[in-house]
């Protein structure tokens, strides 16, 4: 029985805040944000996007002190991203889509944001649970979150009892249809997880793609050194991130800009007007929305602009249709 | 259908059209089920799945372009592009243009209008129909010049899509943002 009592008292301990403010959404929001990064987790799930649905693996761990991830796809194209600490490896066939669009674009270091600020979203969404649920034969309790206007997508949420860990997830449209279903179907937690598991599999002809996150110390772009406004936003969207960058190759530079409400988030990008011209259009896949525009820039000079992000299509119109050139910087 | 119906389909499609053909199938698309579905289906197959049409819907697109912005010529007609409906004529000078290049941008265009491919927005497809049914030079925002999307626009749009999911991944607790990278593809 002591020992038992001891058992418990660990395990309770290990998951930090448990007792102290259980009944709180924001606490379990943010504690779920942590077990993300704190807890060891190798598991398999589903996940259903517009009209597909696709099984990864993801292995997580922290080792000496950094954050290791290995995010495998199971059908398909061989994929797998693994992240060391603040890099990210694409490991991919040659001929993958994924890489021939990636390399369309300009890259570079990754801008330093902070999208997820868990403890102001309150004011934008309700948050209430709604009872309990099992997923991968887990008990989770269930978090609903609802905006508070009709210019964003809404939450189900599925928190893990005893870890907080998100096993299942649903984003859901003004109309209660859901856009996107993430499930794990099997999980390990904690000491079940085997560190070998990070280990990518070695595949003949596959070739590997590096993404870098900014180091910490360099100064993001302020706000009023961008050249472009944003004119509306969605009650409580600030931004995130800025950058501008270069692509060696012709010297065209594409501004890039974030913004969040600390849960959805939007990139907007503005490049100059590709050589061939584009179109104005829309696309949307699951829950995430494309919206590309044409902006007047310097002299007047079409630029094209291109908002993606997880919001309804009224609102990213809306936004990108407010963008503007700022004449005097 | 009839084959003068389908070659004139093409040769719009190729931007070869003459202003009669353009006034024939604009005149049939609204009353014929059968060649409004044809025209989805070549742009479709044009646009998302054949490697050369990319070239030709680029080269129809460089047209509409090169014509708005940078050309000049001995031309019939001034157009005045514009970027958004609240945002009034450009300064630009007047570009010029022949009649014949606007009549095939714009045919195309509002056939795609009419049969309701994805486009941004369209308070002004009845002005752009009736302009070419008129034979006249567009006028209006650039944006209803080029709302059918080529491959090459929606390929930019899917690289932008990826780079937002890899920006939201590097900059996020957890691996969830990373999984519309790992799975993303186009069907």
């Amino acid at each position: 029985m002591k020992r038992f009592g001891l058992a418990l008292i660990l395990v309770l301990g290990s998951f930090g805040t448990f007792a102290a403010d259980d009944g709180d959404p924001r606490v379990w929001l943010s504690d779920m944000s942590r077990a993300f990064t704190d807890l060891s987790y190798d598991g398999i799930f589903s996940y259903f996007s517009g009209n597909d649905m696709a099984s990864l693996r993801i292995v997580h761990m922290v080792v000496d002190g950094e954050q290791r991830e290995r995010l495998v796809h199971l059908n398909g194209a061989p994929r797998e991203i693994i992240r060391t600490g603040e890099k990210v490896a694409c490991i991919l066939l040659p001929g993958d889509e994924l890489r021939t669009l990636a390399d369309s674009i300009p890259s570079g270091p990754f801008a330093r944001a902070f999208v997820r600020r868990y403890d102001q979203i309150s004011e934008y969404y309700g948050l209430t649970f709604y009872g309990e649920g099992r997923v991968a034969d887990r008990q989770a309790v269930r978090l609903r979150v609802s905006p508070r206007t009709d210019d964003r997508y809404g939450y189900r949420l599925w928190l893990d009892k005893s870890t907080r860990l998100l096993l299942r997830s649903e984003l859901i449209d003004l109309q209660g249809g859901r856009l996107e279903i993430f499930q794990f179907t099997q999980i390990l937690l904690g000491d079940q997880v085997d560190s070998a598991a990070l280990e990518p599999t070695t595949r003949a002809g596959t070739v590997k793609d590096h993404l870098t996150l900014a180091s910490k110390s360099s100064q993001p772009v302020p706000e009023r050194d961008m050249l472009w406004q944003v004119d509306w936003l969605p009650n409580g969207f600030t931004m995130a991130a800025a950058d501008i960058r270069r692509a060696s190759s012709d010297l065209k530079s594409v501004h890039t800009m974030m913004y969040s409400d600390g849960l959805a988030a939007f990139s907007v990008f503005i490049e100059d007007m590709p050589s061939a011209g584009a179109a104005s259009m829309v696309s949307r896949n699951g829950a995430t929305v494309a919206v590309t525009h044409l902006v007047a820039g310097p002299n007047q000079a079409h630029h094209l602009v291109t908002l993606v992000g997880e919001l309804p299509t009224p609102t990213a119109k809306r936004i990108v249709k407010s963008i503007r050139y700022r004449r005097s910087p | 259908m009839s084959e003068k119906l389908k070659g004139s389909l093409s040769a719009i499609i190729d931007g070869e059209a003459d202003e009669f053909e353009l006034r024939r199938v604009l005149d049939e698309i609204d009353k014929n089920e059968e060649l409004r579905s044809t025209w989805e289906r070549y742009h479709l197959i044009g646009s998302r799945l054949r490697r050369e049409s990319i070239h030709t819907r680029a080269k129809l697109r460089q047209r509409v372009w090169d014509v708005l912005d940078f050309a000049g010529g001995d031309a019939v007609s001034p157009v005045s592009p514009r970027i958004d409906e609240e945002d009034g004529p450009t300064n630009r000078s007047h570009q010029r243009l022949g009649r014949w290049t606007s009549i095939a941008v714009a045919a195309t265009v509002a056939l795609a209008v009419v049969v309701g491919l994805n486009t941004f927005d369209s308070p002004a497809d009845d002005v752009t129909q009736i302009a070419v049914l008129e034979g006249q030079v567009i006028e209006g925002p650039v944006v209803q010049l080029t709302e059918v999307g080529t491959a090459l626009d929606i390929q930019r749009q899917d690289a932008w899509m990826i780079r937002h999911a890899q920006l939201m991944g590097m900059n996020q607790q957890g691996f969830t943002s990373f999984i519309k990278m790992a799975t993303y593809g186009r069907r």
